[in-house]
């Protein structure tokens, strides 16, 4: 008997979904989508669009960081100058030992000079990739 | 595929061009009227329905993450907005629970349907979804005419997977009951 009820269940299952094949949705008004567009705008207008910043926090330090550690290697790179710029000002040397801060600075300044200029490159190009796509992510995210 | 459009309509909307809402509208408007239709039972009603339904879609934006389909989540809003309109509105008694209906035995459902012409099937169903119980005949809509499952109308409704099951049982029952009766009085009035 049950099984006898599933089976005209199902017939009748299969009837209803071809009925519902010529089924036609209802044409909604024309004034819907006029009104409530209206709606839309009126909100729109109404409502104040903030911007989110590119740069939010976390990116200003690091930005910020990475500005003063170029800022340290382009002096690193360019102390001997200062320091030649330093001598003709003719500074009291007693209290800054100048002879050990160029050696010091020297050294450092050799071993960047001996990385093979291919790895500044790549690093740069990797860093002006990133920036990039972040920067059209964002954009595009606006 | 179309749930990727309407994403891609969604960021533009997010990105201030409301002219891609009004296509989104245009996409859904007669589906969302006819889910209001199935719940309020009213042209004026469902007009208005839908309206808020989308108005309130626009506001809620931002709320949707993309996890379900985008149409999904419109008839979850289109049928919670019914369901508040039903609910303000003042209970109505309905007739169907006193319907007597009768019944032929010489002809079965199947034949009498296939009796009629496309046109008026058409007709008939209306009629008969017209009279089924609000949610019920929301679920069926969803069910036979989107071809949804059970899980997408769990989601479009926020009911319980048992809730909707039995709501769709006694809906195609019901549904089936009112077809019968239409059938026969179509017939009738043929001989």
């Amino acid at each position: 008997m049950k099984k006898r009820l599933n089976h005209n269940e199902n017939i009748n299952d299969q009837l209803i979904k071809d009925l519902f094949k010529d089924f036609k949705l209802e044409q909604a008004p024309d004034t819907l989508k006029v009104q409530t567009m209206d709606k839309v705008f009126n909100h729109w207008t109404e409502t104040s669009i903030n911007y989110k910043p590119i740069i939010n926090k976390n990116n200003r330090w690091w930005m910020i960081g990475g500005f003063a550690a170029l800022l340290s290697i382009s002096f690193l790179v360019d102390s001997s100058v200062i320091i030649e710029y330093w001598k003709q000002l003719n500074a009291d040397s007693a209290y800054i030992d100048m002879d050990s801060l160029s050696k010091q600075m020297g050294s450092i300044s050799l071993s960047f000079k001996n990385i093979p200029s291919i790895v500044y490159f790549t690093i740069v190009g990797i860093f002006a990739l990133l920036g990039i796509d972040r920067f059209f992510n964002r954009l595009a995210n606006i | 595929m179309s749930n990727l459009n309407d994403i891609k309509l969604i960021k533009l909307i997010k990105a201030g061009d409301i002219g891609a809402f009004a296509q989104l509208i245009d996409k859904y408007q007669h589906m969302a009227y006819t889910l209001a239709n199935s719940i309020v039972k009213n042209k004026q009603e469902a007009e208005e329905v839908t309206q808020d339904a989308f108005y309130k879609a626009y506001k809620a934006l931002d709320k949707f993450k993309g996890d379900a389909e985008f149409s999904t989540w419109l008839y979850r809003i289109i049928y919670n907005t019914a369901i508040s309109k039903m609910r303000g509105r003042k209970a109505e008694t309905s007739d169907l629970d006193n319907k007597e209906v009768e019944k032929q035995e010489t002809l079965s459902f199947s034949d009498n349907l296939n009796r009629l012409e496309q046109k008026e099937r058409k007709v008939i169903l209306k009629k008969a979804l017209s009279k089924l119980k609000e949610q019920d005949a929301f679920i069926i809509i969803l069910y036979y005419y989107k071809e949804q499952s059970i899980e997408e109308i769990e989601q479009a409704t926020g009911l319980s997977k048992s809730n909707v099951k039995i709501k769709l049982h006694r809906g195609r029952k019901q549904l089936q009951k009112e077809l019968e009766t239409l059938l026969q009085d179509e017939l009738k009035s043929f001989i």
